[in-house]
């Protein structure tokens, strides 16, 4: 299991690397309120997919087993109008960890 | 295992297609990863297998993760994994038979070509050729299933071609036209007597030659040819 905390640290590793590879254009420091999709985000479609991938990947690691994310089970992640935040992207991952 | 080798991923090698495609690459210096339901029937030291049924999301995801571990790149990505059976006109074909060709053909293409792309997205390139079939522009009677799963798979790449190329991932299709293998032979004489009238080269296409469309597709001197499709022994 993982704390919101921890959470925030590997989507501000995920997103380093993402800075490091050329794919974000300027360092985001990652607080609960910075956008990850949506209106403001630094990351464009693409962008966030490479994120995705690569923090589920950091996530399976911390963790020692296989761990998949699914938008559609974020909680108020609204496909219609795509919309998340660090906060409520951490406080999945810190669901995913207890399940 | 050659770890300087490209990799290529190839679904459905256990028979037919895929596996003559993994045999064929295998002797062309690239690293194959394959799978299918069943256990491998390919021995090579540079050939890795994954029982995967590859119509299960899970699985899909699960493999594809051992891959990540086991290989660290996809170069090229090609979905092979197909069904082919007799099926009836549209009127009479079961929801069943209808659900089978939709989760071989294209809820599989579909699972594999995510989890591979996410793989490739990380490296910034890649390829993908998926292989569909000239059935889908042919509209031959008694094929709706079959015709129109695989007319889903192209439209699927060229979807995927569009969203992929920025970060330098290519998809490509490939329809073979008629190629014997045991599925082909277990529909009958008559029926590859009538799909040979319809081609306008009028013999069975060889692995060797669906292989080398997929060479080309593969090639690096083709990053500017992405949504294509070639149909073999087909004017269209």
């Amino acid at each position: 299991m993982i704390t919101t905390e921890r959470s925030i640290e590997l989507i501000q590793n995920s997103l380093d690397n993402l800075l490091e590879s050329g794919m974000l254009p300027e360092k985001v420091a990652v607080s609960l309120d910075t956008v990850l999709l949506g209106v403001g985000a630094k990351l464009d479609s693409l962008g966030f997919v490479t994120f995705v991938t690569d923090l589920e990947e950091r996530l399976t690691r911390e963790l020692g087993r296989d761990v998949f994310f699914v938008l559609d089970d974020v909680q108020d992640f609204n496909i219609t109008n795509p919309f998340l935040s660090a906060s409520v992207f951490a406080n999945y991952m810190v669901k995913l960890s207890q399940s | 295992m050659d770890q300087q080798l490209p990799v290529m991923v190839i679904t459905g090698t256990s028979k037919g297609i895929g596996k003559g495609l993994a045999e064929h690459f295998l002797e062309h210096g690239y690293r194959v990863a394959g799978c299918s339901r069943g256990p491998s029937t390919i021995e090579h030291a540079n050939y890795l297998h994954g029982q995967v049924d590859v119509t299960d999301e899970k699985q899909v995801q699960g493999w594809t993760r051992q891959l990540r571990t086991q290989m660290e790149q996809v170069d090229v990505l090609v979905c092979s994994v197909g069904l082919v059976k007799s099926a009836l006109f549209m009127a009479v074909t079961s929801g069943a038979v209808f659900e089978e060709f939709l989760k071989t053909n294209i809820a599989a293409t579909f699972y594999v070509c995510r989890e591979i792309s996410k793989l490739m997205l990380m490296k910034r390139k890649g390829r993908i050729v998926n292989v569909a079939s000239i059935m889908a522009a042919i509209h031959e009677p008694g094929t709706s299933a079959y015709s129109s799963t695989k007319a889903a798979v192209i439209e699927l790449t060229r979807v995927m071609a569009r969203e992929l190329a920025p970060q330098g991932i290519t998809c490509n299709v490939v329809s073979p036209c008629m190629v014997e293998t045991e599925a082909s032979r277990s529909l009958g004489e008559e029926w590859q007597k009538r799909m040979l009238e319809m081609q306008a080269i009028k013999r069975p296409a060889t692995i060797a030659e669906i292989a080398n469309v997929i060479s080309f597709f593969a090639h690096p001197d083709s990053g500017c040819i992405t949504g294509q499709v070639v149909n073999m022994a087909l004017v269209a």
